[in-house]
């Protein structure tokens, strides 16, 4: 795989999919054997009262107009794709992807949940520097736990 | 909203967006870029392979 990372750093607004979903997506680089763009996804879901706020890497032909994979949360996908130097600066992009979402839909209430379960503090921090970001749009956290039977963690913001 | 209402709010919206297909409305601007990475690429394989040759002649 011939992967060089090269991040976008002045993304396009936001836009809506067929399904609602309201999506800023930036580049984290190319394959430039298998013509794919490698992109960060940050979305709002509209979810009946909600919208649930998510983030993954996608990786988009350049070649197939339709053929995008589905976001990946895991690990192993930050690792092949992000460079340990460059994770913070993600997620500053990440951030200021969320402000843009939350401005353009201005949803009542937000979730997010993150993808592993059981994570300690030191994995939280991001989800703690993407709440911080969610308050700045004049959001609170009305509640966070962590599930018993998943042992996942989730967030509820609403507008304070 | 419940707790156990949350969990399922993420649940379904993972569902959603796992089978939604809509990419990037931007490609052109990804094309392009591609383009200008792959000659960039080119363009040093080239020069590492002029490399030799040149200090062959010097």
């Amino acid at each position: 795989m011939a992967y060089e990372f090269d991040i976008e750093t002045d993304p396009d607004p936001p836009f809506t999919d067929n399904l609602g979903t309201e999506i800023v997506e930036f580049a984290l680089g190319y394959d430039l054997d298998r013509d794919v763009v490698v992109l960060m996804s940050v979305m709002l879901v509209p979810v009946d009262e909600a919208h649930d706020l998510r983030f993954g890497i996608r990786e988009k032909s350049l070649v197939s107009d339709w053929k995008i994979s589905a976001p990946d949360y895991t690990k192993e996908s930050t690792d092949r794709y992000i460079p340990k130097e460059w994770r913070t600066f993600v997620i500053i992009q990440i951030m200021r992807a969320v402000r843009k979402l939350i401005d353009e839909a201005q949803p009542d209430a937000i979730t997010m949940e993150t993808y592993y379960s059981k994570l300690p503090e030191k994995a939280l921090k991001k989800y703690a520097t993407l709440s911080a970001a969610v308050h700045s749009c004049g959001y609170k956290t009305v509640d966070s736990f962590r599930d018993e039977a998943s042992q996942k963690d989730y967030w509820l913001f609403g507008k304070v | 909203m419940t707790r156990d209402r949350i969990v399922e709010v993420t649940k379904k919206a993972a569902e959603r967006v796992a089978k939604a297909s809509t990419g990037t409305p931007a490609k052109q601007k990804y094309l392009k870029r591609l383009a200008e990475l792959k000659a960039k690429r080119a363009t040093a394989a080239s020069s590492t392979a002029e490399g030799p040759k040149r200090r062959l002649r010097a």
